[in-house]
Formats: C-alpha cells, structure tokens, sequence
C-alpha cells in the first residue's frame, strides 16, 4: 500500500523496521483492540491473523492516543471455526542477493609484504612466493607458498540458512460461544555456524454468549524464544563479515580452522595477534545468548444494556521476562564490548504492560429516515514498568572455561534501572453518514501523562474527518462507479520519556581504588517541557470506474510539527552541551500518494489483478529558532531537513581535486550538504494471477534517489580487499615497486584562499596545474577511496516475492477428509537490481553497520485444513 | 441483568481510578536508582580523574597526542596528528566546571579548612581548565561562560586571551591561598588530599603559566617577572619527584597503563622518531635503553640490545608510503615493552619536578631569577632519570642492561655533549631539548606547546607529507569549536574578526605568540 516503507533487514531474526508516511518510529501495533507495550509482530503466529488493517497520518493517534502517533497496525487474530488446520510453511536458502565480493590477487599485510597483522595490501599471491605462515593443522609456523587458497572463504563459512515455521490449530464454534487454540513453532537455522533460534507460540481464545446482552472474550498467549549464540553480524560487533572479508586476506584457508583450540579455553588456533579471531571460535565460543519469554491476556466483555448500546470493558496485559547471556574465552583479540581474560555476563530484564478500557457506545441508524449516527465516550489507562538488573564479571576469569559470576577476578559489576509510565485517558467519537452519501467523523481526546510536568501534564488533541460520495450528488458517467472524496484535519501530541525531567548526577562506582565518582548532567533541563505536536491534513480522492474493475487512489497530506522537545545543541563553553526545550524551530512533512488497483483480465478461468503503488515525501523547515537552530548554509527556511553532509575534497572552481603538494588529494575542514538522504519516491507493484486452481503472486518495489552510505563499499578501499583495487598500479608497486599512480586533479601552483566562517570562499588568488606527481596507489586508495566517502545513491528494485500457489479442489479434500488443502511454492528477495549501490542490502536504509548478505529464500507451504461435523469452517 | 445502578457505579469507578492514579505520577517518573545529590569527594575525585586519566586517554588515543609532539610515528595509516592536520577543538571540558561549581555548593557542612582545600581545588581546576582552552584556539569565553543553568546564558562573549591570562593567574593565586589555610580533603587519588602538596603543585603550574608569557614580560597588567619571583621566593613549589603530579596506575580494572597490551590491539603500530632517539644517541643517553626496543634488523646483522647502534629511529615525516615499507621491514625501534607488558607502567605526570626545574633553569638563562641555569638544569635531568630508573623493574627487556644507577645519573648532566655551553638562546635550546626528552610518553602535548613557544627541538617540514596548508610551516592553533560556529556565531565571529582578520585558520598567530 502506499506510503508504507518496510525496511527489511537481512540480520539474523532481526523484525523489519515499518515507516509510514515517512515517520520517524514503527506504528503501534494493536492486537483485538489492545495496544500492548511490548508484543510485537515476532510474538504472533501468521496463522493466527484474521486481518491486518493499517491506519496511518493521526487517525491513530485519536483511538490510541500518543502512540498511535506514527501510524497503526491493528491485527485481529483469529475466532471460532470449526476443525483442525495445519500450515507448513518451510524456506531454504537459495543464494545471494548482494555478496560482497574481494580481490584473491594479495595477500594480508601493509606496504606490499606479507603480513599477519592487519590489512589487505599485502603481496601478490599465487606467483611462488615463500612466506611464514600457520599451518592449522600442524598448529604451527611454517614455511608455505602465498596462494589465494582463501578465495572463498566467506561462501565456505556460509551455512544454508533455514526457517520452518509450522501451524496447528484447532477450533469449534457453538450457539453458546466458541474456542480455539493454536500452536506454533519456527525453527530458524541462520547463514553462521551455530546460528539458530527456536520460537514458540500457544494461544488460546474463546468467545462466550452469557446472555442475549452480555459477551465475554478472552485470549491468552505464550511465547518464548531461546536462541544459543547471536553474534557475528555487522561492523561494530567485529564480526564475520568484518573478519572475512573486509580485513584479512585471501591467503589462508577458514576452512582448515574449524578445531579453533590449540589449548582448550586458553589459546586459539589462528594466525593473527591482534584485532581478529578464529571465526569457528566466535561461532561456538564467543557466545551472546538470548531468551524471550512473553504472555499476554486480553479479557474483554461487551454488553448491550439496550438497542443500539454496547458498554465495553477490556483488560489487556502482557508481561515479558528475558535474559541474556554472554561470554568469552581468554585469548581473544576482538574485544570490542568483551573481554581479553574471558567474562561471563548476565543480564535480566522483565517488565509488563497494562491497557484497561472502559467505552460506552450508541449507534441508531436512520435516524429521521437519512441519518446514521455512531457514539464513542470512554477513558482508558495504559500503565507499563521495565526493570533489569545484570552483572558481569570484572578483569577476568579465574578458571579457565567456568562461565559464570562466580569465577570472576575482581568483585563483578553489577547494576539496574527500573523504568515506569502511565497515560491516562478519556476520549470521545462521534460518526456521522448522511443518506449514505455524506460521512463526517468527529474526536477528541486528552491525556494527562506521568513523564511531563504537572502543569503541562494535560493535553487535548481533537480530530476531524469527512467524505463524499460524489455520485450520489453529480450525474456521473456509467463507467464510473464510485468516486469519492475525502478530508481530514487531525491533531496528534506527544509526552516526554520516562525520567526525563529528572536531573540526576551520573555515578560511577569503584572508578578508581575504591574511591566513588558523581557527575553533574551535561545537558540542561530548565525548561517546563510541553508536549510536542503534530497537525496534519490531508485531502485525497478514490474513484472506482468500469465496474470496480480499476480503482485510483489520490491522497496529498501536510504535517506540521511545532513545539518540537529537542535536546538542543548549545556551546559547550555555557557549561553545558545540550539542553531540553520546546523549540520553536518547527517543520512541515509534505507527501503524495498514489495507488492503482485494476482487475486487468477477469475470464471464467483467468484472472488478473495489479496493483501499484507510489509515494513521495519531504520533511522542510518552516521557522528557525534564533537560538537553537543551528547557524549553518542549508538549515534554512523552505529548506529541505534530510541534508546529507560530508567533508568534502578541497576543489578548483571547475570542481577538479585539488591535491598536495606530494600527490595525495586534500580534505577541506567545513562541512558542505551534497544531496539529500531521503528517497526521491518509493513504489511498488503487485500481481495475482489465478488459472483455474492455481494461483500465482509477483511484487516488486523499490525506491528511487536520495543518499546512503554505502560503508561496505566505502572501508573495503581502506582495507585493501575491495575488487576495483586490483589494477595495473597495485601490480605495478607491489611486484616492480613502482609507484606510478598519478591522482586524477589539480594541484596548486601559487597563491592561497581564505574561508569565512561558513566555509564559504572569501579570498582566492590559487592557480592551478594538472597533478602530475606520482605516489603510492595503496596511499592514495585509501585516503581517496570512492572520491565521495560513500554517499551513494541508493536506488533499488527488487522482485520481492514470487508465488505459485494449488488448492485442491474442494470435491477432491473433502474426500480425504479436509475441507480445505493448499499448497504453495515461494521465492522472497528473488531479484535484487541497483544502480551505484554495491555490496549491501540498500533496502535496510542503513549501511553504516555492515548488514549481512541478502539470502534468498525458496518455502514450500502446506496448508490443510479438517472440517467437524460439516460446520462452517474458517 | 445488569441495572441502571451498577452501570453508573461502574462510571464512577472509572472517573475515579482516572483522577486518583494522577497523584501518584510524581513517584512514578522518578527515578529510584537516581541521584539528586552528591558528595564533594565524589566531585573531586571525578575532576581529579577528568584532567588525568580521561585526558591522558588510552590505546591509540594515548599515542595520539604523542604523534603530535613527535615522539611517536604510527603505521596504521597516516594519521593527521603526525602529519601536522589540525582541526577544529571542542570546549567540552567546560561543562567539568559545573561539577566544580556544585562541588563548591556542597562544602557548608564540613569544616572550614577542610572546605578551603575543596575550593582551593576549584580554583586549579578553573585555571587549568581555561588554560588548555586558551593554548590551543587565543581568545574564549572567560567571565561570561558557565552560566547556561545559572542565568540562562546560552551565548557567552568571548573576552581577549589577556584577560583571560590574568584571571588564570589571579585565581592561582586564590587557589594558593586557601590551600595554604587547607586541610586534608577526600576524594584526592593524586596526593591523598594533601594541602601543601597541592600548594606545591598551583605554584608550579603558575610558573609553568608565565613561562608561555614570556614574550609579555613589558606588560604592566601582567608583571610576568615579578609574579614568578614573588612564587620562587615566597611560595612553595615542586622539591623533589615525591610531588609531581602524576597518576599513578596498577592492575585493575580501568586502572591500568593506558597502553598495556589486553585488550590494546594497537600494539603493533607505534614507532620511535628520529628525533627523540638521534639525540639520546648523540648526548649517550642511556634512557634510550628505557624508551625503545631494538631494531629486529639491526639485533639480526649483529648488535646487541645493549648498544647504541641496535636503535633505529623513524623520520615522523617521511610520506606514508615509506613508513609502511620500513614497519613491514621491520627495520626501526618501538616503544620498550615496559610499556606494553606491565600493567602498572608507570606514572605519568602532568607537571613533574624535572620540568620545574627546567622552568627554573630557562628562566635563570633569561635573567628573571637569581640563582645558576646550570644547577637547575642539572637537577631536573636528574629528576627526570631517577624518575624513569625508579619505575623500572630489573629485567633485561626493560633496561637492555644499560642500567642508569646512581653514580651515572649524578655524573650525567655535566658531560660535555649535555652541559649548558655558549650564548642564552643556545643554552634555551639545550634547555628545551632536554625537556622534551624528560616528557617522552609523559604530559601530553606538552612537547607540542614547548615546540611551538620556542622552537625547540627543531620538527622537521616535508612538504610533500606535509597536510598542513600551507605545506611550508607547522600549525600554530586549533580551529574554533563547530558548536560555537553554529550555536553562538555572533561572538565567536566577532572574536575571529578582531584576532585573525576573520580567518580561523590553524596558522593564524595568536596574542600570546605576538612580539
């Protein structure tokens, strides 16, 4: 749908990051009508799922309040039926969407020689040259031939990587009520050894008929999820990827290394002596662990005092209680976050959430023979506490290989925080339909919320939205069947974090021989903050034509934030570097969408249905703050917000580099905006086709334009693995120890330049030559890398999904006792294309901490359903 | 059958719950983990740790400033410090004199002296503080910073680097007299809350002060040389190395030498200069044995590690390119594993009783004081040696088995390769030289400075390594801070304008370098 920007992430169980409109946070996910605090979208079976309905600008916001603020995800899971139902749903993995590759000519080492140490620009493999080397086998030094005998060290580390996820759920439905549980399991064997994660989920939930006027409902819930180890992905973590392909070379081979012990639990088999491990030893000993326990509960009870009332009192709460593990042996040399005399570390958190509703509704119909009329009043509270509390053990183990805190050198650390909120809420709605023609929708709600201060404490935000059905108005054309009309105009607010008006001094325990250290804040918190808000309209059109067979979606929204809560950048040299304030910069988020749905071709047999859809939009700045606005060139009035800034190369007026005076190109010192960060417009394109009984799905999206920084891309030239790299000039320094490399550029003859405090030019009075000096190609690759220190444009389309589905004829099931079988083959992240963007994933948006590569998956679904006693089923 | 009764008493409960669950609010967002209150001590020991452990840094953030002061070459990749790029500073340890203000605010309950040692304390930090500032940019906020929580001044003026001069040197000497009327404090992780200690150390870093004003010494405002006499002879200062300021570490937890090896994967990069190891060959300095480790080259073709020849050190301006090939031949001295394979290291002082005596001596050589250049000289060689000999253990891989014993260290500054000799300015230069070879992986940056107020020892300029621009010079300051570009660009501005001609270049010459 349109306007709705998924950003998959090909991390390991890592849940995909959903943005509407742009936003800036995922939408609140609200499970039969419960906005839980902590259940999210992993915690749910797909087998369990009625419905999804997606509510975006701040329509949300009125039913939910705060939260709601990003937009909405409302799921209504499954009730009643009859029978039994099984899924199987089962992916394989099926190559690669974006595998780095790496040069296989040089080996590890700096300056042209081999060098266990660090870095790829080491010598030339594979031409008979001798170097001291490890041996895995042997666990020792010896002397062996340089040879890319490592050339695919990443694809033999790779595991195929699995996800089977099964279903089954029984059901029976009754004059009296009904009940139905579900269990499911997911079994996910991730791309890295020992990467794997089993999840559980139980429901169970019943409807009740006490009476003609009162229902109860209730569902209860269970998950839990332990995987062994999760560590391995991405940059910070020093990692796989980090290791194997980016900073070590090609020269030996992983594979020999996978009895990682020379001593168990003391000392590794592996080659390097710093920065990197035996990447078989991160796998099974440098473990990160993690379990998940979640419940939930949902009570509802609905009763109908008299026609056309509903009174609905709803409890809804979940509560989770997690830990994770870590741990590492002595001797490692990654120790970024870890130890390099083994740790062991325990961290628990549980906390719960509490949504308690209380609504009163009236709706009549045809009210003097041409009004409908719908009524909401009620109040709601949503309560939520977190706490933790971890320990890890200080400067070591003292027996090798006992993982706990009771082996720990120095006392261990130990800390905690408790955390706690509550909302209170009343809200009204009012619906209105005139003759089925005319719609208008009226809210109000208010707030007081525990994180602000008690005089802005409370805060109101009313909402209004209306719709026309033209036709019933105009005389339109027969081919057209509907045409619609819309408009809204909403207010939505926000509350602060928890704690965030408390000023606290930062105490650091034991910091030095016992002795105890206090902290004043640096950032200020003088300001009574208040809520921060969002006014949005929209205006939107939908019309249906040629029998419903075609349906164009027009909508046009404008946001407005003011009031913004910043904590604001302010000099240091006031004593302090940030401070916490309404500001009164504001902005203004402006967007289209668009969407087309066609029944292209409807035979007896045939059928096909496309969809596409397309969004833009930008975030501007509508005022500045004298004070807290950040003086700079392209924060400015009407400005774009999404500048994307670097530190650019010093340049002659016709945008050549200008280079030193030894030959290497010369950053500047003031930053400059060179683009923009946000995508110029995202789309998308759906098809489902049907022959007869077989169905078939095909979805592409994609976005195009904007900046990203493509950091894969980017180091690989500083690490000297990236393919580019492998060139006549490397051959030339390495094998002939010729510099010959001349930088594409300028360099200044005479003269010099003077800058105001902008970075603007104030002063020139340089001229230029052609750069003619010749200097190391490994010295100038890495300081100049791709010329533009990775911003890139991140312009992708992807086949998404390829979907071939069967369902067995009802005549031919039931004969074997179901009512319903289906059975279906898909292909996810089939087909990746981009344009400058290489190496990664650009569909998470982020680069900047290496994502894995984007496996392909191939699933094989199954899908019966058995019938009892010929009820309806579901 | 639910009546019309029950249902209003459900309305009522809901209203209810709804108001009472409000007065509970407060409670509920605040933090019982948190702190509204501290201690003076834990104050203390934190500004105390902020000017030493968090600013001598650690792994290659240690060397760093190291690379700048030319002792230290790095084969990473070439990196800026080493290469003379300088860019913007941060005025991010202002907001350490907060701590000092609340430190100050928390002293009416304990006794007078007592608190006097605390406020005494303050003062330094201030000073010290201001002065770091002040080094590296000329003119900054002084008397209008600090006060965004207090008056709501989230935009301070700049005032001239003077003005800021003599405030530094009046709060010292505020900072004297309340420790002179101190007693012990807590919290104090360098002299265990001593008062006299700390006397000794505000007086000596005022001479270290108007040392840097040396150009100024006509300036009435200032009285440069009366100031430094009225210390040197009325108060008390460093006497010996029991009181440098220095921190002290062990093997703890975060308490180690900043440059041991667990968890120090930058180990393999440090390489000792040429100008650092030439000038120990040349005077036979036997702290070359204490400082480096031998080339593996020059150990292979025959020397042992006791002579002089098996050091080799590095030219720190020689292009990348060529450093690279020399770490990969393995051709040139590292920093001694002392260094990297004792936790404990050893101390690193601040501001130590060698260069005091160095102060001293300069300022004899420059006829401000009375008193013998070369009997100040010699103590502080003196001090220096005994400093290093005392914080090494009697192991062939730390001394090479050139061992400086006491008889070595008493003859040593009178030889004639290291005696003072010849006209004043040659005799600053020896002065100079020899400091920069006591603070060797001692008082960071302070090399730089020194360097940069006389010229001495001489860094060499490569042009074609060179990333300063232009690639003729070194550079002289840092650039101003980018939060004060964009957040107070009114005074910042104004500051620029009336000290380099609106240019905030890195070679603009600042007051304190001006004839």
């Amino acid at each position: 749908m349109a306007g709705l920007w998924i950003q998959n992430s090909t991390e390991f169980d890592e849940s995909p990051d959903i943005r509407l409109r742009g936003g800036s946070s995922n939408p609140l996910l609200v499970i039969d009508g419960v906005p839980y605090g902590n259940m999210g979208l992993r915690q749910i079976a797909p087998d369990d799922i009625e419905s999804i309905d997606v509510l975006k600008g701040a329509t949300a916001s009125a039913l939910y309040g705060v939260r709601g603020g990003g937009g909405a995800i409302i799921v209504t899971t499954k009730s009643g039926g009859n029978g039994i139902s099984v899924n199987s749903n089962n992916m394989f993995f099926a190559g690669y969407l974006a595998l780095p590759e790496v040069q296989t000519s040089y080996s590890a080492g700096l300056g042209g020689s081999y060098n266990s140490i660090d870095y790829v620009w080491g010598d030339k493999l594979d031409v008979g040259i001798m170097e001291e080397q490890w041996n895995p086998e042997t666990k020792q030094f010896e002397l062996m031939e340089l040879t890319s005998r490592g050339r695919d060290n990443l694809k033999n580390f790779l595991e195929p990587g699995i996800v089977t996820n099964n279903n089954i759920s029984f059901a029976r439905s009754g004059d009296i009520g009904s009940v139905r549980a579900s269990l499911n399991h997911v079994y996910n064997k991730g791309q890295y050894p020992n990467l794997k994660l089993n999840r559980l989920n139980a429901t169970i939930s019943g409807q009740l008929k006490l009476s003609e006027k009162l229902e109860l409902k209730s569902h209860i819930g269970y998950n839990r999820s332990m995987t062994p180890q999760i560590t391995g992905a991405g940059y910070g973590d020093q990692g796989y990827i980090y290791q194997l392909l980016m900073w070590t070379g090609p020269e030996y081979d992983v594979t020999k290394f996978r009895d990682y012990w020379v001593v168990p639990n003391e000392q590794q088999n592996w080659h390097y002596k710093a920065w990197y491990d035996n990447p078989y030893l991160i796998a099974y000993e440098k473990l990160y662990g993690r379990e998940n326990n979640m419940t939930n509960v949902n009570l509802t009870s609905d009763y109908k005092p008299f026609e056309g009332a509903k009174v609905t009192a709803r409890v809804g709460y979940d509560f989770y209680s997690n830990e994770d593990t870590r741990r590492n042996p002595p001797g490692i040399f990654s120790t970024r976050g870890w130890h390099a005399n083994g740790m062991f570390g325990q961290y628990q958190s549980r906390g719960f959430s509490l949504n308690t509703d209380l609504l009163f509704n009236y709706g009549k119909k045809k009210l003097f023979n041409t009004l409908d009329i719908d009524f909401t009043a009620g109040g709601t509270i949503y309560r939520y506490e977190d706490q933790s509390l971890s320990g890890a053990t200080r400067s070591g183990l003292i027996v090798p290989g006992v993982y706990s805190l009771n082996n720990s050198v120095e006392r261990p650390d130990v800390w905690t925080s408790r955390y706690g909120k509550q909302v209170n809420s009343l809200l009204g709605l009012a619906s209105f339909g005139w003759k089925d023609a005319v719609f208008l929708d009226l809210t109000g709600r208010n707030d007081w919320s525990s994180t602000l201060d008690i005089t802005t404490r409370s805060y109101f935000y009313p909402s209004v939205s209306g719709s026309i059905l033209l036709e019933e108005f105009f005389k339109l054309p027969t081919w057209v069947g509907m045409w619609k009309l819309r408009g809204s105009w909403a207010v939505s607010k926000q509350d602060l974090g928890v704690y965030a008006t408390n000023v606290n001094y930062d105490i650091s325990q034991g910091a030095w021989d016992g002795l105890n250290t206090a902290d004043y804040p640096s950032g200020l918190n003088t300001s009574v903050i208040k809520p921060q808000t969002n006014r949005t309209w929209e205006a939107g059109t939908a019309i249906y034509v040629l029998d419903n067979r075609l349906t164009i979606d027009l909508a046009y929204y404008n946001v407005f934030n003011y009031n913004r809560q910043l904590s604001s950048t302010i000099p240091a040299s006031s004593g302090f570097t940030t401070t916490l304030i309404n500001t009164n910069e504001t902005r203004v988020r402006r967007g289209v969408e668009v969407s087309l749905n066609a029944g292209v071709l409807k035979t007896r047999n045939f059928t096909w249905d496309a969809a596409v859809n397309w969004a833009t939009t930008h975030q501007y700045y509508k005022e500045l703050d004298p004070v807290y606005s950040p003086d700079n060139l392209w924060t400015k009035v009407g400005g774009r917000v999404d500048n994307y800034t670097i530190t650019d190369w010093l340049r002659d007026p016709q945008g050549r580099v200008i280079h030193t005076n030894g030959g290497l190109p010369q950053q500047g010192q003031y930053a400059s905006a060179i683009g923009y960060s946000d995508p110029k417009f995202i789309g998308g394109f759906t098809n489902s086709f049907t022959f007869r009984d077989f169905d078939l799905q095909l979805s592409f999206d994609g976005r195009v334009g904007g900046l990203l920084y493509n950091y894969t891309a980017y180091k690989m030239w500083d690490t000297g693995s990236h393919p580019d790299s492998d060139n006549q000039w490397r051959y030339d320094e390495v094998v002939n120890g010729n510099e010959s490399f001349v930088g594409n550029g300028v360099k200044v003859v005479s003269g010099s330049v003077s800058f105001d405090p902008y970075g603007r030019i104030t002063e020139d009075t340089r001229t230029y030559a052609p750069n003619d000096v010749p200097v190391s190609y490994e010295t100038y690759a890495r300081r100049f890398a791709d010329g533009r220190f990775g911003a890139t444009d991140p312009t992708f389309i992807k086949i998404r999904e390829l979907a071939i589905g069967y369902t067995v004829p009802r005549s031919l099931s039931e004969r074997w006792g179901m009512s319903r079988a289906r059975i279906s083959l898909t292909a996810q992240n089939v087909f990746l294309w981009t344009k400058d963007f290489r190496f990664a994933d650009p569909d998470w948006n982020a680069d900047s901490d290496l994502t894995s590569p984007s496996q392909r998956f191939i699933g094989l679904n199954l899908n019966f359903h058995l019938a009892n006693d010929n009820q309806p089923n579901n | 059958m639910i009546t019309l009764r029950i249902k209003s008493t459900i309305a009522c409960i809901a209203v209810t719950v709804v108001l009472a669950s409000c007065t509970h609010f407060e409670d509920l967002n605040t933090n019982p983990d948190g702190f509204t209150t501290a201690t003076p001590q834990m104050l203390a020991t934190k500004l105390i740790l902020d000017i030493t452990r968090s600013d001598i840094s650690s792994q290659k953030g240690f060397m760093a400033n190291f690379m700048r002061d030319k002792y230290i070459l790095w084969s990473e990749f070439a990196q800026g410090e080493q290469y003379n790029r300088i860019d913007r500073t941060s005025f991010g340890n202002f907001t350490r004199l907060i701590d000092v203000e609340k430190m100050i605010g928390l002293t009416d309950e304990l006794d007078q002296e007592v608190a006097n040692s605390y406020k005494g304390l303050s003062y330094f930090m201030r000073a010290y503080t201001f002065f770091s500032a002040t080094m590296q940019v000329g003119d900054i906020p002084y008397s209008e910073a600090l006060k965004g929580e207090r008056e709501g001044n989230v935009k301070p003026r700049y005032d001239t680097q003077k003005e800021v001069f003599i405030g530094i040197l009046n709060e010292l000497d505020e900072a004297n007299r309340l420790f002179a009327q101190g007693a012990n404090f807590e919290g104090d992780v360098i002299y265990q809350g001593d008062p006299v200690k700390w006397q000794k150390m505000v007086n000596s870093f005022a001479l270290k002060v108007l040392i840097n004003l040396y150009r100024k010494t006509a300036d009435s405002d200032l009285r440069v040389v009366e100031r430094f006499n009225d210390i040197l002879n009325n108060r008390p200062i460093f006497e010996s190395n029991a009181d440098n300021f220095q921190l002290v570490y062990s093997d703890q937890e975060n308490q180690r030498y900043p440059f041991h090896k667990l968890g120090n994967q930058f180990v393999i990069y440090p390489m000792v200069s040429d100008i650092l190891i030439d000038r120990l060959k040349a005077t036979n300095d036997y702290r070359l044995f204490y400082y480096a480790s031998p080339s593996k080259v020059q150990l292979d073709n025959g020397h042992s590690s006791s002579d002089f020849d098996a050091y080799k050190g590095t030219d720190p301006a020689i292009p990348y390119a060529g450093l690279s090939a020399i770490h990969s031949s393995g051709d040139y001295s590292g920093v001694n594993a002392r260094y990297t394979e004792i936790p404990a290291g050893e101390p690193i002082s601040l501001l130590s009783y060698a260069q005091v005596q160095f102060l001293l001596a300069e300022a004899a050589v420059r006829g401000w004081i009375e008193g013998d250049a070369q009997t100040y000289y010699a103590a502080g060689i003196q001090g220096a040696m005994q400093s290093v000999a005392d914080h090494t253990p009697n192991h062939p891989s730390y001394h090479h088995n050139r061992i400086m014993g006491d008889a070595y260290i008493e003859a040593f500054p009178a030889t004639n390769a290291v005696k003072l000799t010849g006209a004043a300015e040659h005799q600053i230069e020896q002065i100079i030289a020899q400091k920069y070879v006591s603070t060797y992986l001692q008082s960071p940056l302070n090399a730089f400075f020194e360097n940069r107020r006389t010229g001495y020892p001489e860094f060499p300029i490569n042009p074609a390594s060179n990333e300063n621009i232009p690639a003729d010079r070194l550079p002289i300051r840092w650039m101003y801070p980018s939060d004060e570009v964009s957040y107070n660009s009114e005074n910042v501005n104004e500051a620029i304008n009336r000290q380099y001609n609106g240019s905030d270049n890195v070679n603009e010459r600042m007051w304190l370098l001006k004839d």
